[in-house]
C-alpha cells in the first residue's frame, strides 16, 4: 500500500468513527470523494457522483453551496470553517452543516462536510417562526381594517358635514325674517311673542345642529373643553321649556326644582362649563324621561349641591328593564320608545364626563327612574 | 373547503414532487409548476390560479420578489410561502410582499392542509 493511500485509509477510518454524516466533495469536479460510515449505512457508497446530485437530488450546483468561499485565488484551502443550517428535501430533515476546505492525501483540494441532523430542534423553532408569520399577518389585518374604519368615520364625519351645511340653510330665513316681521309689519304684541317663540326655537335648532359634530370629538376623546360659569338651574329650566313646547309631548309636566323649592329666575347653580353642551345634556335626558313616562306622569328635576358638586337629578314614572340597566348608558341601547335611537344618554354621559363629572342610573325606588348628573361646581377644577 | 387549483413554485424537483402529491391527495389540483421566480410572475396571469405555494429561494428571481410581481398584477392573488428560511427578517420581508400564509419545511400533509384551510377560508370566496 503506497503511503497516499495509507494516509486515505487512516483518514476514512477517523472519520467513519464520527457518528454523524461526513461526505468529502472534490472541489474541482463536484465529485464525492468519500463518504463516511454513518452517510454510507443511510444513502449506500456514493463516491464518484456529482455530490448535488448524490445528496440533494438536483441536477445544477446547490445555490447554498460554500464551496468558491471554502478555497482560495488559487483553488488551495483557505482555512475558513463555514458553519450553516440547511433543510435538505431529499430526507425532509435539518442539518447543520460544518465545512472546510483541505488537501486529500492523493493531492486534490476537497471540502469535508459533517452533517449534525439537528430536525428536533428546528422543530420547535420553526413553530416559533410560524407563530411570529401568524402574527405579523394579524397585525397586518388588524392595520387595513383600522384603515377602513378611519376612512368610514372620515366619511360619516363628511356626509354630516353636508347634512349640517344642508338643513342649517332653511334654518337662515327662520332664524332671519322674525326680528324683519316684528319691527316692520304693525304685529301686535301676541303675534310680536309668537314671532319671537319661532326665533328662538330656529336659533335652538341650529345650535343643536352646530352641536351633532360634538359628539364624534366627544366619542374620540378630542373634545376640548372652554369652561367658564354656567348657571344650570337657567339652563334646565329652558332644556325644560324647549322639550314641553315639543308639540309630541304636549300636556306633559316638567316640574325643575332648585334647592327643594320651584326653580325661577332668581335661582342660581353655578357650574364649571359650556353653556350650549349642558343644555344639549339636560335636553337629551329631559327628552328621554318625558318620552318614557306614561301618559300623564310627571318629569321632576331636582338641582342641589352634594359633597362639593352640582346633582342634577332627573326622575321620571316607570322604570327601565331590567335587561337594559346595566348597558343604560352604553351606545344605541333604547327601550320602550317610539324612534329612540339609543345615543340621548349615551351622548349626556359623554358630555358628563367632558366636564369631569359623571352621571348614575338610580332604579331604587319602586316605580320611578332616575338619572343623576353630577357636575364641578364653578371654582372646582373640571376635568378632561 | 371546496377543490383548489394550485399554482407550486419550487426549484427543487424532490418538494414540487412532494407538494403535488399532497396537494392531490388533499383533493385539490395542481393546475402549474413553475420552476424559479421569474417563470411563477410571466406564467400566473395565463393560469390565475385559486392560490399559490411558492418557494423563497430559487434561481433567477427568489420568491419575495415573484409574489411583488404578482401581486401587482393581480392584487387579489392568494400566495402561501412554502420555505426552509424561519428567520425573523426573511418572514417579515415575505409577510410585507403580501404572503398570506407562511408554512416552513418540512411540510407535512395536516400541515399543509391546515394552512391552505385557513387562508382559502380568509381569502377565498
Amino acid at each position: 500500500m503506497s503511503g497516499d493511500m495509507l494516509e486515505s485509509a487512516l483518514l476514512e477510518t477517523h472519520f467513519d468513527v464520527i457518528p454523524f454524516g461526513i461526505y468529502v466533495v472534490d472541489v474541482a469536479t463536484l465529485d464525492v470523494v468519500f463518504v463516511n460510515r454513518h452517510f454510507r449505512d443511510r444513502l449506500g457508497d456514493l463516491a464518484g457522483r456529482k455530490c448535488h446530485e448524490a445528496i440533494y437530488d438536483s441536477p445544477q450546483p446547490c445555490l447554498f453551496c460554500k464551496i468558491r468561499q471554502l478555497v482560495d485565488r488559487d483553488g488551495l484551502p483557505n482555512g475558513k470553517t463555514y458553519i450553516f443550517e440547511h433543510f435538505n428535501d431529499k430526507d425532509d430533515r435539518w442539518y447543520q452543516l460544518q465545512e472546510k476546505s483541505m488537501s486529500w492525501p492523493d493531492g486534490r483540494v476537497v471540502k469535508y462536510s459533517i452533517a449534525v441532523d439537528i430536525t428536533e430542534l428546528k422543530e420547535v423553532q420553526n413553530r416559533l417562526a410560524e407563530a411570529h408569520a401568524e402574527l405579523a399577518l394579524k397585525n397586518r389585518e388588524l392595520a387595513r381594517q383600522n384603515e377602513l374604519l378611519q376612512e368610514n368615520v372620515r366619511l360619516r364625519e363628511h356626509v354630516d358635514r353636508i347634512s349640517r351645511h344642508d338643513l342649517k340653510t332653511p334654518l337662515n330665513a327662520l332664524v332671519g325674517i322674525p326680528p324683519l316681521l316684528a319691527s316692520g309689519y304693525g304685529l301686535n304684541p301676541e303675534g310680536v311673542k309668537l314671532l319671537h317663540m319661532i326665533e328662538d326655537a330656529g336659533i335652538t335648532m341650529l345650535n343643536m345642529i352646530n352641536r351633532t359634530f360634538d359628539l364624534y370629538r366627544l366619542e374620540a376623546g378630542t373634545y376640548t373643553l372652554e369652561p367658564v360659569p354656567v348657571n344650570l338651574a337657567a339652563v334646565v329650566r329652558k332644556a325644560a321649556r324647549d322639550v314641553t313646547a315639543d308639540a309630541f309631548f304636549a300636556g306633559r309636566t316638567v316640574r325643575v326644582l332648585c334647592r327643594g323649592h320651584p326653580a325661577d329666575e332668581g335661582d342660581c347653580l353655578t357650574v364649571s362649563g359650556e353653556e350650549l353642551l349642558c343644555y344639549s345634556m339636560f335636553s337629551n335626558l329631559l327628552r328621554n324621561a318625558v318620552e318614557s313616562s306614561p301618559e300623564g306622569g310627571e318629569v321632576t328635576v331636582s338641582l342641589g349641591e352634594e359633597g362639593g358638586e352640582a346633582v342634577v337629578a332627573v326622575t321620571n314614572a316607570g322604570e327601565v328593564p331590567e335587561d337594559v340597566r346595566d348597558r343604560f348608558f352604553e351606545k344605541y341601547v333604547t327601550a320602550g320608545k317610539r324612534d329612540g335611537t339609543g345615543l340621548g344618554t349615551y351622548s349626556a354621559l359623554l358630555a358628563a364626563r367632558a366636564h369631569g363629572g359623571r352621571a348614575e342610573l338610580d332604579t331604587e325606588s319602586p316605580g320611578f327612574t332616575t338619572v343623576r348628573v353630577f357636575l364641578p361646581l364653578a371654582g372646582e377644577a373640571a376635568g378632561s | 373547503m371546496r377543490a383548489l387549483n394550485i399554482m407550486v413554485v419550487d426549484d427543487s424537483n424532490l418538494t414540487i414532487k412532494k407538494m403535488v402529491k399532497m396537494i392531490e391527495d388533499l383533493g385539490h389540483k395542481v393546475v402549474h409548476v413553475a420552476r424559479d421566480g421569474r417563470q411563477a410572475a410571466e406564467d400566473y396571469p395565463g393560469i390565475r390560479p385559486d392560490l399559490v405555494t411558492m418557494d423563497i429561494t430559487m434561481p433567477d428571481m427568489d420568491g419575495i420578489e415573484a409574489t411583488r410581481r404578482i401581486l401587482e398584477k393581480d392584487p387579489g392573488a392568494v400566495i402561501v410561502m412554502v420555505t426552509s428560511h424561519g428567520q425573523e427578517q426573511m418572514v417579515m420581508d415575505a409577510i410585507e410582499a403580501g404572503a398570506k400564509g407562511y408554512v416552513l419545511k418540512p411540510v407535512k400533509m395536516e400541515k399543509l392542509a391546515e394552512h391552505l384551510e385557513a387562508v382559502a377560508g380568509k381569502y377565498l370566496p
